[in-house]
């Protein structure tokens, strides 16, 4: 369309990207691709991004698979066998209850088994043979412990299985001085755990003797003094060195500093060296 | 490059393709209309007005094709031209007015031929002329945009 404007003939050429097919297509396409990565960006939050991509953002063991000079190196810092992925924490925690618990179960398994031996070596049965109403007992007790002293009476398990009697006797005598022994040790054993528990008489701890501290040799009224910056701390014999309420300092400071200490003639130089400056 | 910055362009891609048009415009209508509409006129009319065909940058990713063909008096020719005009009469202006006393043009056999006083017909063989050669030359200029952005859009990798 012609117009008519300064007397000059004008024909208007106007592009728009609106009538450009492939323009068009090719924003088109630039609109998709912006879509997709909406998609492949990782959401917030909890969700996964695109599980199917093989984008960064997704992929799980980043190391797994790594070449070059650490590869095969993939070990991570922390173990993961007892990682408790849940968990925030990097390890899992023991159960305490469940450790508590084991130990006991396994106290308990000792003991049985040191009672067993027992058994097996007739102190017990000696023990209900030697005690005429421990005798009684056993003879009315349930059948098992019943059986057991009367194996006792007889010199045990060992003579009950058909030992002779002269090792039957002397099984018996050495079961009962075995027995005071033991009896005897846990008696010794007692008395050195409650001698050499914290705060026992034999405590081997760490313990301050405040009649062998300096600390003790201050006054409070010094100390105060010294923490509220009224008194200064000297820590060298060199009268311009001292010590201020924020800073404190000594000969080795200076030297260590590479500062030059002593001038020509001699003399401590005090100026821009830091020494001394109160 | 983040996904973030990927998006941005991608978001900016269809200002920066009009920008991009925008700013090449002249160029490409130039080379793509102008100048083989100038031959046209040229070979049709003749060079003077083949060289007072001009393009003007009118706005956005706009440009004018600028046809100002004036007689001597200032008479807009580019009118007649293009409009085409109905019978008239043409007269000799004088020696009084700064012309001739009388008209002269060479007839169909090559003799010279004059005249006080014509009767022209009326001229309708040029009517559209420069309208004609934009929707001549407008599809040329619309590949050279797609080709020049799509090659703008591979080196600016988008």
């Amino acid at each position: 369309m012609s117009s008519e404007s300064g007397d000059a003939l004008r024909i208007p050429i106007e592009i728009k990207t609106d009538d450009l097919a492939e323009i068009q297509d090719l924003i088109n396409e630039l609109s998709k691709a912006e879509s997709d990565i909406d998609v492949l960006k990782p959401r917030k939050g909890r969700g996964t991004g695109d599980e199917t991509s093989r984008s960064a953002f997704v992929r799980q063991d980043p190391f797994d698979e790594r070449g070059g000079a650490m590869g095969g190196q993939s070990g991570e810092a922390l173990p993961t066998q007892g990682r408790d992925k849940k968990s925030r924490s990097p390890f899992q925690r023991e159960n305490e209850f469940s450790k508590m618990r084991d130990e006991v179960d396994n106290i308990q398994e000792n003991q049985g088994d040191m009672l067993g031996q027992l058994v097996n070596a007739g102190f017990i049965g000696n023990v209900a043979g030697f005690k005429g109403k421990a005798k009684q007992f056993a003879a009315t007790s349930a059948v098992p412990l019943a059986n057991m002293a009367k194996s006792g009476l007889t010199g045990g398990v060992m003579g009950a299985a058909g030992l002779g009697g002269g090792v039957k006797g002397f099984l018996g005598k050495a079961g009962i001085i075995g027995m005071f022994a033991m009896v005897a040790f846990e008696l010794v054993q007692t008395a050195i755990d409650f001698a050499y528990r914290p705060g026992g008489p034999l405590d081997r701890r760490f313990k301050r003797d405040m009649d062998k501290e300096s600390v003790r040799m201050i006054d409070l009224g010094e100390k105060a003094d010294i923490n509220q910056g009224r008194r200064i701390v000297r820590v060298t014999s060199a009268t311009s060195l001292r010590g201020t309420d924020s800073q404190v300092r000594s000969s080795l400071d200076v030297y260590k500093s590479g500062q030059r200490v002593f001038d020509m003639d001699g003399t401590m130089m005090v100026k821009n060296t830091g020494v001394g400056d109160v | 490059m983040s996904l973030d910055l990927t998006q941005q362009r991608l978001q900016s891609a269809k200002e920066r393709i009009d920008r991009f048009i925008d700013q090449n415009i002249m160029q490409w209508a130039m080379e793509t209309v102008l100048l083989p509409a100038r031959t046209d006129l040229e070979n049709s009319i003749n060079n003077r007005a083949a060289e007072a065909l001009t393009l003007q940058k009118s706005g956005y990713m706009k440009v004018d094709l600028v046809w100002d063909l004036r007689s001597e008096e200032g008479a807009p020719l580019h009118f007649y031209l293009e409009f085409g005009t109905g019978p008239h009469t043409i007269r000799a202006k004088g020696r009084e007015h700064g012309g001739a006393d009388a008209l002269h043009w060479t007839g169909p056999s090559g003799e010279s031929r004059f005249a006080k006083v014509v009767q022209h017909p009326g001229s309708q063989k040029h009517v559209g002329l420069v309208d004609g050669i934009k929707e001549e030359r407008l599809p040329a200029l619309r590949e050279r945009i797609i080709s020049e952005t799509q090659n703008r859009m591979e080196i600016d990798s988008i």
